[in-house]
């Protein structure tokens, strides 16, 4: 038992004695943290100084900062702060305090660096751990890629890094190098941006599409690829060309640089050169050639197009001299026009389009061109030519066209085709055609008129339907009306007595029916009155209406009608009726 | 002093008349001789003497113009008199259109060489448009209206409640309706914006049309002499001009002239001063190719 007792004391002793990374003195612990322990000069690192004690008697000290640290850093500016946790276990509670400080360091130089610190404990000074830091110097490390034509690479570097390659390490001078710069990630960052380009001195450059983002594995690590540049250079110079390395920032804090590559760039063989040769032909070109007309006449322009097409720098493509053409043919500069094909290889064609005038009739040859180009897979100068193409040119063979000078000494004209000759006459003509009756003002007005009056129209029809006469309005109009009739018929024929009866018994007959109702209608004159009564139409009335009309039935069935005053008479009793029936019936 | 008043207005306007068929005399006369110079000269005096629109005295301008080389002042008053306010006989009408026709190939040519930019080429949608503006469309439009109204009348009054007579008279009521609207809408639309955007013409060999208007701003593209445009803006002694293909741009004012003016552009003498300031070359005879 004691032996046991003793071996436990025993690594006890061991375990405390081999944790050199945390000091412990009455309670205080000083920890160091990296969160980088290898980086380049130029990259950042954050290092937090922790200080902590496990009581509450007495402050908590600040971390100082060794002053060796600044030989090897620039430190930023540092930031943290005091945290207090309390526990309790088995009813004991105990509090702990600690302090942490953040703090920036930019490796300044290259080499391997130790950072500690210490805190006053009282009297005594309580160490932390240290920590190793490696800066590695980022120039010396570049070499130039010796295989610049890799292009993925087979094992991971980092989680991030950059990868460089081109297509060829050999080249002609103005041939083609397809320059590729990619981004590897194992993970993602927030903010990875290309800091510095490479440089191609000795190069023209010319930027050619990115493809898409995609994702590959790299030494069993899945890696998502970022195309950073793709570029087509064309050396100018023979010897050694490089291309620079870059710089890759990463969530600003962190470099990583890309390989240098270094091209031999040969130059184009003497052999075979044609003269006055130009170093930018360099590629696999075609030429063609096309006049949008083969037929013209002596004065009508005329387009001749040259085309070349295929790949290599066709910007700088020297096309050479071009054929003559005869004098009689007037010729413009030409027209150039680039049509750039997308892909990984420059090319496209080149247009260069001649206005021409062909002045003289007969047939015109535009001989072919010859284009001379050297073609680095076959390593030879070749030649592409166009095929000749012939004109014919209308009118008389014998009849030349006058130039703008000769017109114009001879006749002051400087316009080829033929004008029409000024009029003539004694006397201008001072009449002029009258202003359109139909003017903008007139025609505006009128059109604007019509939906007027159409709105207008269906307006006042719906508004006499919906607040005009009903029927029982248009009724009694019609009554009046009619009541009108018989009293002009019987005033009318008062003098003469000539259908008077007949119109006054009818006026009567209209009001004793208005009296007595719809029902009234069609009953003799007995159950009349009696309905008459049942309406309780005065007596009186009753008894004066039907000595009327009884006057009225003697005169048309009987002896006679009587004189003219009587008829008067007659007349006045009746309308004196009409008003007192009529104005109860209304 | 009333009665040498009275004289002197019945005399001033003959004399000014007989000074105006001088003029067209002499420039006839030049013309004959083939002295386009002194042509042009005369046929412009007669033209600031009369003050009106005259088919023959633009006819002649023109022809006189064309014959110096000067595409843009030949093309103007060409233009001008093939206008029907200016009273153009059938036989001036088609020698107008045959010189505008042989300028404007040397304007096109002149601005292949030059590389400046001039109006393309009437299209078909161009003529639409011109003859949707035509008067005969207005009074189309317009007697359709009235149409219009007397048959929805008719209709209401006596046709509706006849199924025969309802259903051609809704019939016409339609036709009508649609004459009325689309042509009269479309010519609408085509006249506002005609008069909204008159045309004019380019008169100097090749205008420089900058960005905005001022010689310090910077060149947009160089206009063609002759070039037909559509004036969309006006600030002191600039015009913002328009080829119907899209580009636009200031031109000074003194280099466009309106078709539809009354008075014509004035000569060429005249604009000198103008022409150095677009800083083109507009002598007789220069045609820039």
């Amino acid at each position: 038992m004691n032996v046991v007792r003793f071996l436990w004391s025993v690594v006890l002793v061991v375990v405390l004695w081999a944790a050199p990374s945390v000091a412990h003195a009455e309670g205080i612990t000083a920890v160091v943290e990296a969160d980088e322990t290898k980086v380049l000069v130029g990259d950042v690192l954050t290092v937090d100084f922790v200080v902590s004690k496990s009581s509450r008697r007495g402050s908590l000290p600040n971390p100082e900062l060794p002053e060796s640290i600044s030989e090897a850093f620039d430190v930023g500016q540092c930031g943290g702060g005091t945290s207090r946790s309390i526990q309790n276990i088995n009813g004991r509670t105990s509090v702990a305090v600690s302090r942490r400080v953040s703090c920036p360091l930019t490796a300044r130089k290259a080499g391997t660096f130790k950072i500690a610190f210490t805190v006053p404990d009282g009297k005594k000074t309580v160490a932390s751990n240290t920590i190793s830091v490696e800066v590695l110097a980022s120039e010396e490390e570049r070499a130039p890629l010796e295989d610049p034509t890799v292009e993925a690479p087979t094992d991971a570097r980092e989680d991030v890094f950059l990868w460089v390659s081109t297509d060829k390490k050999r080249a002609y001078i103005g041939e083609q190098v397809t320059f590729r710069l990619d981004v590897y990630e194992a993970r993602r960052f927030l903010d990875v941006s290309l800091r510095t380009s490479p440089t191609y001195e000795g190069f023209i450059s010319e930027e050619l599409p990115l493809p898409e983002l995609y994702a590959t594995t790299v030494g069993d690590r899945p890696f998502r690829v970022r195309p950073g540049i793709r570029r087509a250079l064309f050396a100018q110079a023979s010897g050694t060309a490089t291309i620079g390395a870059s710089e890759l920032l990463i969530d600003r804090r962190k470099r990583r640089f890309s390989d240098p590559i270094e091209l031999d760039i040969l130059p184009l063989p003497a052999e075979g050169q044609p003269p006055g040769f130009s170093a930018n032909n360099v590629g696999r070109f075609q030429i063609s050639a096309k006049v949008d007309r083969d037929e013209v006449q002596p004065g009508e322009p005329l387009t001749l197009t040259y085309a070349i097409a295929g790949e290599g720098n066709i910007e700088l493509l020297d096309p050479g001299a071009w054929a003559s053409l005869p004098s009689s043919v007037r010729t413009y500069d030409p027209k150039v026009t680039t049509e750039r094909s997308r892909g990984e290889v420059v090319g496209g064609t080149r247009r260069y389009e001649f206005l021409l005038i062909p002045e003289r009739s007969g047939t015109l040859t535009i001989p072919a061109h010859a284009l001379a180009y050297f073609n680095p897979e076959t390593e030879a100068y070749e030649v592409a030519k166009s095929k000749p193409i012939e004109i014919v040119v209308g009118g008389d063979p014998n009849a030349i066209v006058r130039d703008d000078a000769d017109a114009e000494t001879e006749e002051g004209s400087v316009v080829e085709d033929p004008l029409a000759p000024v009029v003539s006459m004694s006397s201008v003509p001072r009449e002029l055609p009258g202003a359109r009756w139909l003017d903008l003002q007139r025609w505006t007005l009128g059109m604007l008129s019509i939906p007027l009056i159409v709105g207008l129209g269906l307006g006042g029809s719906w508004a006499w339907r919906r607040f005009g006469p009903d029927d029982a309005a248009r009724s009694r109009a019609l009554v009046r009306a009619r009541r009108r009739e018989r009293i002009e018929a019987a005033q009318a024929a008062v003098d003469s007595g000539e259908g008077f009866h007949t119109a006054v018994s009818a006026l009567l007959q209209d009001v004793a029916l208005e009296a007595a109702g719809p029902e009234g209608t069609g009953l003799p004159r007995p159950e009349l009155f009696r309905l008459l009564e049942r309406r309780k139409v005065p007596a009186e009335d009753r008894r004066r209406l039907e000595s009327l009309l009884d006057q009225c039935d003697a005169a048309r069935f009987g002896a006679g009608g009587g004189d003219a005053d009587e008829r008067h008479t007659l007349l006045d009793d009746a309308l004196a009726v009409v008003r007192t029936l009529g104005k109860g019936a209304a | 002093m009333v009665l040498a008043f009275w004289v002197a207005g019945l005399v001033a306007p003959r004399a000014q008349a007989d000074a105006v068929d001088d003029a067209f005399v002499q420039g006839t006369d030049a013309a004959s001789r083939n002295d386009w110079g002194d042509a042009a000269a005369s046929f412009e005096n007669a033209s600031a003497l009369l003050a009106q629109r005259n088919a023959a005295l633009s006819y002649n301008l023109g022809t006189a113009y064309a014959h110096l080389g000067d595409l843009g002042r030949a093309t103007y008053h060409l233009r001008r008199a093939t206008d029907w306010r200016a009273g153009p006989t059938a036989e001036i009408l088609e020698a107008a259109r045959g010189n505008l026709a042989a300028v404007r190939r040397r304007a096109e040519l002149d601005a292949t060489t030059t590389g400046a930019q001039i109006d393309r080429p009437q299209t078909t949608w161009d003529l639409l448009v011109r003859a949707i503006a035509a008067p005969w469309v207005a009074w189309l439009s317009l007697v359709c209206g009235v149409g219009f109204c007397v048959v929805l009348y008719v209709h209401r009054r006596w046709f509706r409640t006849q199924p025969r007579r309802a259903g051609a008279s809704r019939a016409l009521l339609i036709v009508l309706g649609l004459l009325y609207a689309i042509p009269g809408g479309l010519h609408g639309w085509s006249v506002r914006a005609a008069s909204a955007q008159p045309e004019a013409i380019v008169l100097g060999a090749s205008v420089d049309a900058r960005e905005g208007p001022g010689q310090h701003r910077s060149v947009a593209f160089t206009l063609q002499g002759g070039a037909e445009v559509r004036v969309l803006d006006r600030s002191p002694g600039w015009s913002l001009v328009k080829l119907p293909g899209g580009l636009s741009g200031w031109v000074p004012e003194a280099t466009v002239a309106r078709i539809d003016a009354v008075r014509a552009a004035p000569p060429r003498r005249a604009m000198r001063d103008d022409d150095a300031v677009v800083g083109k070359d507009d002598t007789p005879g220069s045609d820039g190719a």
